[in-house]
């Protein structure tokens, strides 16, 4: 009786909102102390964690803060998130939004790394009063769309690097 | 810098649910009542609970600050496990 034992086993997942897709948004304080190296490790170990979890997600760093989106199964996320709060390598770690969604947002990525630059220094500003970057002073719509936005402008310049190759090789070259 | 005034005008309402503890008894359940009245008028927070023998569901609302300080203690409230948030979102008001 294979199928009956399926369909139990669904009807307890259920149980728990595992077919519910949950996102949730959070925002932390980085803990300065840590070094280069452990945060390439950290985004390695989350990276290989999310695949296996189900877990996709976008997230934004700098030097002191971390923007974070994560979608999933919700009992998933609940549990990433009370480890996330123990987490003892950021702080402060505020809850920004979650709610349930039909579909994700970040379903091409496992964890799409977000990384401010020189040439969007400007963004902060345009969702921030003030000209320093500080996202516990931001709303959850500047928060969102500041993730969107840096998002849409790192698939432009990774379109544009591309056509920039292309653009510089020779007609002769035939590799 | 004082973070608590410079946060405190976003107002968000955060809803969980979770399951109590077998050994919860009817005295811890109106500890916890009398307990969170308390708290929660000193940190300007204003919500509702409903529990029955096994589940808690709560609605909190107040300073995004404030709230997500409860969270912090509301995971690690051992009268409680598997606390899953439902909702979280910003407020024009309460």
């Amino acid at each position: 009786m294979e199928s009956v034992d399926l369909s139990e086993s669904n009807r307890l997942k259920m149980l728990h909102g595992e077919h519910i897709i949950l996102r949730l948004t959070y925002i932390s304080r980085y803990n300065n102390d840590n070094l280069n190296g452990e945060v390439t490790r950290i985004l390695e170990q989350a990276q290989q964690n999310n695949e296996r979890n189900g877990i996709t997600g976008a997230l934004v760093f700098n030097h002191n803060y971390f923007l974070q989106s994560i979608e999933g199964a919700r009992p998933v996320i609940n549990g990433l998130l009370r480890k996330l709060v123990q987490d003892e390598r950021h702080h402060s770690l505020q809850v920004i939004e979650c709610r349930e969604v039909e579909q994700r947002h970040w379903s091409k990525w496992s964890m799409k790394y977000l990384i401010p630059s020189e040439e969007n220094k400007g963004l902060a500003l345009k969702f921030s009063t003030g000209s320093e970057f500080n996202p516990y002073l931001m709303s959850t719509n500047q928060i969102t769309m500041l993730i969107d936005t840096l998002s849409e402008l790192q698939e432009q310049q990774a379109k544009s690097d591309v056509q920039t190759i292309q653009k510089k090789k020779p007609w002769y070259d035939f590799s | 810098m004082n973070s608590v005034t410079t946060e405190a005008h976003i107002l968000v309402s955060m809803t969980y649910a979770s399951r109590a503890n077998p050994n919860v008894s009817a005295k811890d359940f109106n500890e916890i009542l009398q307990q969170a009245q308390i708290n929660n008028a000193a940190n300007g927070i204003t919500g509702m609970l409903t529990f029955n023998k096994d589940y808690f569901l709560q609605t909190i609302e107040g300073p995004r600050a404030q709230i997500n300080r409860l969270l912090y203690s509301l995971i690690s409230d051992e009268r409680h496990h598997d606390l899953q948030i439902i909702e979280t979102r910003e407020l024009k008001h309460r």
